[in-house]
């Protein structure tokens, strides 16, 4: 098993992993003024922003439940984005140590996705605590269940990142087309909106229901908008989009990495 | 303790040129209206190769530009897989191959040596147990030391690259053109340190156009063209031949 064998040479590897986690997280905002505060003013902007925009527009009752709502899909979407575009370019970026040196070409891809993961818990944690009192928010129980719907996501992120750092190598379009279509994602996935309360036609769902996005969010809205467990069928969707996901993923690198040494 | 050992049989590679080396959508477009079917074509880089490298052994490879001496010590290295034929490697493998490889130029000096150790198989507490001897080695000024790499000299990258390859036991050393930008005094004090008995070094391959330091350094000498081994036997006869090869060959493009 390729996949075995792969999650085997990141635990060999791991010294090299851990370096190129901690050099991609010290050299995004080297010699920035604002450092590491830059990743929690970017969602924080977004959310003022959208609140100021849409709240009313989009029928919620007030404006702090939709800033509940729009934290709860923002911010893994901002990990699925920042995540999709460093790994889109890891390996090609690393062409020249890739060239000089025998490493897994996997370590790229995946430690962009920790580096980035970091980000989003870092993001979140800070965020939670910052914005949570101010929006009437009361936590119960089922926030226990919020570190479930973080591992699907992980799960669904890394697929696309071995995915995308692959076919980036061979088709070097992959990184543009990626943020024309994750720009009209971000529209057509329900972050901003609500499927039901911004009175969307029966006849559209379908568009929600084949968009994964929308699946891994969910349990989140679910969690920390509506105050609710998520209920075991969209555990399930979220958790069978997540798996797919990793195996094509990987099954596309597994597929391309002997031969792609030649392609850079 | 294993023997490091190098085997190599009948290796081929080849590389399938790419007028592009990506799918573009208008050239696949432009070829299949121009109805030409093929617009790859194949280059063979090396060509049934067979050698055994045994411990002790200090080779020199030499040969013209573009014979294929990159490409073997990149098969050896475990950085091209080879198209046909069989490799057998025991040991561990430390390429250098030209200066400042494995190095991340926005990273410091001290970042650099930790990545670039682990990169090479080594524990971090191994790494910073080393470290200052390298520094000393490498005879980096302190206040480069948390520099980003980008702005050493090419010099100083090879200095450091060296150092820490040196430092962590290394077994199979591969040394591709990195003294071209070193000064005497480096070379010198590089080849000293490899001279040096304590040190776990089982085999030694250099890639130079160097052709004094080639004799300095090794015993052994492979003569590569063509993605073929011409000649291989002691660096004494081998050289000579090879020296009197280059200079016999006509200059294209010049008029005499």
């Amino acid at each position: 098993m390729t996949l075995i064998h792969d999650v085997r040479s990141l635990y060999q590897y791991r010294e090299v992993l851990a370096n190129l986690v901690k050099a991609d997280l010290k050299l995004r905002y080297r010699r920035t003024i604002l450092g590491y505060m830059w990743t929690l003013l970017y969602p924080l902007a977004t959310m003022a922003i959208m609140t100021i925009v849409f709240w009313r527009a989009l029928g919620f009752e007030s404006a702090q439940h939709y800033i509940r709502y729009v934290f709860a899909g923002l911010l893994p979407w901002n990990f699925l984005m920042s995540a999709m575009w460093g790994a889109g370019t890891s390996i090609v970026w690393h062409e020249d140590l890739l060239k000089k040196i025998y490493l897994p070409k996997h370590l790229f891809p995946v430690a962009v996705t920790l580096a980035r993961f970091y980000d989003f818990l870092f993001n979140f944690a800070v965020l939670f605590l910052v914005i949570m009192p101010f929006v009437s928010y009361r936590p119960g129980l089922e926030l226990l269940t919020l570190p479930l719907a973080v591992l699907i996501l992980l799960i669904f992120i890394s697929g696309i990142s071995f995915g995308v750092s692959t076919v980036n190598v061979y088709i070097r379009d992959t990184t543009h087309l990626m943020s024309v279509t994750m720009q009209l994602g971000f529209y057509l996935t329900p972050i901003i909106y609500e499927i039901e309360s911004a009175k969307i036609p029966q006849k559209w769902h379908f568009v929600f229901e084949l968009n994964p996005m929308t699946h891994l969010i969910r349990p989140f809205q679910e969690i920390i908008s509506q105050n609710i467990v998520p209920p075991a069928q969209h555990w399930a969707a979220a958790f069978g989009v997540a798996i797919v996901t990793f195996l094509i993923g990987h099954l596309i690198y597994a597929t391309l990495e002997r031969k792609l040494i030649f392609r850079l | 303790m294993l023997m490091s050992e190098i085997e190599l049989q009948n290796i081929g590679l080849e590389f399938v040129l790419y007028r592009n080396k990506s799918f573009s959508l208008r050239e696949w477009l432009l070829n299949s209206l121009a109805f030409r079917t093929k617009s790859v074509e194949t280059f063979h880089a090396l060509k049934n190769v067979s050698l055994s490298i045994k411990r002790g052994e200090r080779l020199a490879l030499v040969g013209p530009n573009g014979a294929g001496k990159s490409s073997l010590l990149k098969v050896i290295a475990g950085i091209y897989p080879p198209s046909r034929g069989e490799l057998k490697i025991s040991g561990r493998i430390t390429p250098l191959i030209e200066a400042g490889a494995g190095f991340h130029f926005e990273l410091t000096g001290r970042e650099n040596l930790f990545l670039n150790g682990a990169i090479l198989g080594a524990k971090r507490t191994q790494i910073v147990a080393c470290t200052q001897k390298v520094i000393d080695f490498a005879e980096i000024p302190e206040h480069f030391l948390d520099t980003p790499i980008k702005y050493y000299s090419t010099g100083m990258r090879t200095r450091l690259a060296f150092g820490i390859a040196m430092e962590l036991n290394p077994e199979i050393v591969i040394l591709d053109e990195i003294f071209a930008n070193a000064d005497a005094h480096f070379v010198q004090k590089a080849c000293a340190r490899m001279d040096a008995g304590n040190s776990s070094l089982d085999i030694l391959i250099l890639v130079s156009h160097d052709l004094v330091l080639a004799r300095r350094i090794a015993r052994r000498c492979i003569w590569i063209d063509h993605g073929g081994i011409v000649q291989d036997g002691p660096i004494e006869a081998v050289l000579p031949a090879y020296q009197k090869a280059m200079e016999n060959t006509p200059l294209p493009g010049i008029r005499s």
